[in-house]
């Protein structure tokens, strides 16, 4: 049933305040002006890869399952930022990207047999440049024939032609022809193109004209055909379709692409490494709707370097599938071997180029929260637990720390039921962290994933991620003072029983088990079971205050408990070196 | 219609802004007069209704183009009016019964002459004054967005079951929290 007059009626109420008028798109433009637009696929931050690698410890209860959660999105899709930091793709760096134009609506003409199509046209304070596709066959014999466009601008005054390029894709001929910047407030131009033999006799022409805009703060734009490098599998390429270095960072836009229709799901990365086995940060700026087209920023590359950039797919190489549009038929891209060869620019040698490592964590210490004040016999517990930290926390050195992970979820990607997961961590005299390196292995063995940072950089070696942004962190073995704050602060229940440890003959443990309720039970869409809240337990041993084991777990409506993971320490020491591999592995991490 | 929006959104996926522009132009009038029904306020449901195309635009990649999107977009509004409403208004008392005006938004179906058309609107629009933020949503999921009662349950998360179970608790509400029995007329 449906009510039109009252529907009316409620909109003639709201008219009276409300008029047709209304235009809401000069502030929604204004705001974007001030704040670029940051499509996003997913909840996801930067922030994650330090949930990631630095346990859940200080979590609340109930937050502990949303970072659970954000574990197993650790291989999600990218978020965007956008044109960043001047750079236009298939343009270049612009000094002032407010003051730049492009192409108001498509251009397109044919005339006996060819077809010109003005892919892109671009300009800002500093030049104009116009991209022109050519296909179609000339009846006269073309083979030398040479493309030149002439601009007018309205006053009749020709723009003056600085330079051209040119490339054949397949039957496409793609020329991209430089002028000198615009006048300002020009937005109509005519163009004259010609194809013309060596002795200037004229084998084709046409006049039309162009229409330009304001490109808007962040807006993407197409990227343009002939890819610097390319790799093909069964009728898939891997691409790497430009490349642009400023002074302090390169740009890297790759995509994948079907010589078939077809279309991709799951996600993909890549890691970018050099002939020494150096890897390269690569940070995910822009990722396009199909899961296609991914843009990365580098640290600023050097010039005649030949780099290999790898396809990644994690956890499982299954994760990526392509479906055939024409067929219907879907197929695994598991087992291809993707390696993409790419030599960069010799211009981009230069001096001021020069890479560092730094050692040592440059960002500003933030301060650690006041503490709250607890009961007493609480207390007594966060004081075994805080001395026994002090080891840890306090001495220059490498600490050496294995965890093992069991999630009993049925969540699906990562991390697997059990993991065990071996930390490195340099610590300087006040245990701040200042490198360090994760691995994550099997029950066999067989290693899963790994992740390296230095000062604020970290990279993931196994999905090719980076981040930028890592805030600085003490390391510490003490789970259980955080969450007796937490639960002062949450009103959380707590029982303290003394039991025997985990796992251990003859070691008495204090075990606390911290519980907290939702307002009302909750049912998860797809469950046929409600939660009435969810808790927490920890075992420290009585002996020396070492917290050895933490689990969180559901509580569910009928009173039982549904574990959703268990942590075990399983080794923890304090070496003044590591291991020579994991220095040589920090070795191989560029740092801009 | 569907068709524009789905290629609208796909544009703005991409990142291009023409898509954005596409969709303010055409639900911004009907977002804005729903927010404005719901928090009395030109002004914050102008507010309202950006925030929520800035919201929609900074997470399209989250929408499936298939589904249509102006439900889905109507009903952010919708849910970002109440939310601002209860948090500017939180004391604010029904003093009508619901009901009343679920009645005359009725009779507007059966208006013969243009003075009895005024009346009602009159008396609507005094109704919705005195109605709380949740109820005023309620009435313009349900008469003004069109929203099935199926579809209004799950918008403002209650449990299974019909509008009129909805709209009923409301009214319990208000009965317990003013100890009263409310049911006047407005005239």
């Amino acid at each position: 049933m449906t009510h039109s007059n009252a529907s009316r009626l409620l909109d003639e109420i709201a008219a009276q305040a409300v008029p047709e008028t209304l235009d809401l798109n000069d502030r929604i433009s204004a705001y974007f002006a001030h704040q670029p637009l940051q499509i996003r696929t997913d909840g996801r931050n930067d922030n994650n890869w330090r949930i990631f690698v630095h346990t859940l410890r200080s979590k609340p209860l109930l937050t502990i399952f949303l970072a659970l959660l954000a574990i197993a999105l650790v291989t999600g899709a990218a978020y965007a930022l956008g044109r960043l930091s001047g750079y236009i793709p298939g343009f270049g760096f612009s000094q002032d990207t407010s003051a730049a134009l492009t192409l108001l609506e498509p251009v397109e003409i044919t005339r006996d047999g060819l077809t010109l199509r003005v892919l892109q046209a671009l300009g800002d304070s500093q030049r104009f440049s116009v991209t022109i596709q050519q296909s179609g066959t000339l009846l006269s014999d073309s083979q030398s024939a040479q493309p030149s466009l002439v601009i007018t601008l309205p006053d009749g005054r020709p723009l003056e032609f600085v330079e051209g390029s040119g490339s054949q894709d397949g039957s496409f001929l793609v020329n991209t022809f430089h002028f000198a910047a615009l006048p300002a407030d020009v937005r109509d131009l005519s163009l004259h193109y010609t194809i013309s033999q060596p002795d200037q006799n004229i084998l084709w022409q046409a006049e039309f004209h162009l229409r330009l805009r304001s490109l808007r703060a962040d807006e993407q734009l197409p990227a343009l055909p002939s890819p610097l490098a390319e790799s093909s599998h069964g009728g898939l390429s891997l691409r790497l379709e430009t490349a642009a270095r400023s002074a302090d960072f390169t740009l890297l836009e790759l995509a994948l692409r079907f010589e078939r229709r077809a279309s991709l799901s799951g996600d993909w990365n890549v890691v970018l490494s050099d002939s020494q086995g150096r890897f390269y940060p690569l940070q995910l700026v822009n990722a396009d709707s199909e899961n296609t087209h991914k843009t990365y920023r580098a640290p600023a590359l050097p010039g005649s370097t030949e780099f290999l950039l790898t396809l990644t797919v994690f956890p499982d190489p299954h994760n990526l599938k392509a479906i055939d549009l024409d067929t219907g038929q879907a197929f695994s891209l598991q087992g291809e071997e993707w390696a993409l060869f790419w030599r960069s620019p010799a211009e981009w040698d230069s001096p001021q180029a020069a890479l560092t490592l730094p050692v040592t964590a440059t960002a500003p210490i933030p301060v650690e929260p006041a503490l709250l004040s607890l009961p007493a016999a609480w207390q007594q517990l966060s004081n075994l637990a805080t001395q026994n930290d002090q080891h840890w926390r306090v001495g220059a050195g490498w600490i050496h720390y294995v965890t093992s992970t069991e999630t009993l979820s049925n969540a699906q990607g990562y991390p697997p039921p059990f993991i065990v997961t071996e930390q490195w961590l340099e610590v300087d005299a006040q245990g701040w962290v200042l490198r360090s390196v994760y691995s994550d292995s099997d029950q066999q063995g067989n290693l899963l994933q790994q992740s390296l940072a230095v000062g604020n950089y970290g990279i993931n070696l196994t999905t090719g991620e980076a981040f930028t942004d890592i805030a600085p962190w003490q390391f510490s073995a003490d789970w259980l003072t955080p969450e007796l704050q937490s639960a002062v602060k949450s009103g959380a229940d707590l029982v303290i029983e003394s039991a025997p440890c985990p796992d251990t003959e003859n070691e008495t443990c204090w075990q606390l088990t911290f519980r907290e309720s939702l307002p009302a039970p909750v049912q998860n869409p797809g469950q046929n079971v409600s939660y009435q809240g969810a808790g927490r337990r920890i075992w420290m041993r009585e002996r020396d205050g070492a917290v050895i084991r933490q689990q969180a777990f559901w509580r569910l409506e009928d009173g039982s408990e549904r574990v959703d993971f268990t942590q075990t320490l399983l080794l923890l020491e304090k070496l003044a070196a590591p291991p020579p591999e994991v220095l040589d592995l920090l070795a191989k991490v560029i740092v801009p | 219609m569907e068709e524009d929006d789905r290629i609208a959104v796909c544009r703005l996926k991409r990142g291009d802004w023409g898509g954005l522009d596409t969709l303010v132009e055409r639900y911004q009038l009907k977002a804005v007069r729903a927010a404005f029904l719901i928090l009395r306020d030109v002004q914050a449901a102008e507010d309202v209704t950006q925030e929520t195309f800035i919201k929609v635009a900074r997470h399209i990649k989250r929408f499936d183009e298939r589904r249509p999107f102006a439900p889905y977009f109507l009903r952010s509004v919708v849910n970002a009016a109440l939310d601002m409403a209860i948090l500017i208004s939180r004391q604010e008392r029904a003093s009508i019964d619901i009901e009343f005006l679920e009645e005359r938004l009725i009779a507007a179906d059966t208006v013969e002459s243009e003075a009895e058309w005024n009346t009602v609107k009159r008396d609507v629009q005094h109704a919705l004054e005195q109605l709380s933020p949740r109820q005023r949503a309620a009435i313009v999921m349900r008469y003004y967005l069109d929203l099935s009662e199926k579809e209004m349950a799950a918008q403002m998360n209650a449990r299974p079951g019909t509008v009129k179970w909805l709209l009923n608790e409301a009214r319990a509400r208000l009965r317990d929290m003013l100890g009263v029995s409310h049911r006047r007329s407005v005239k």
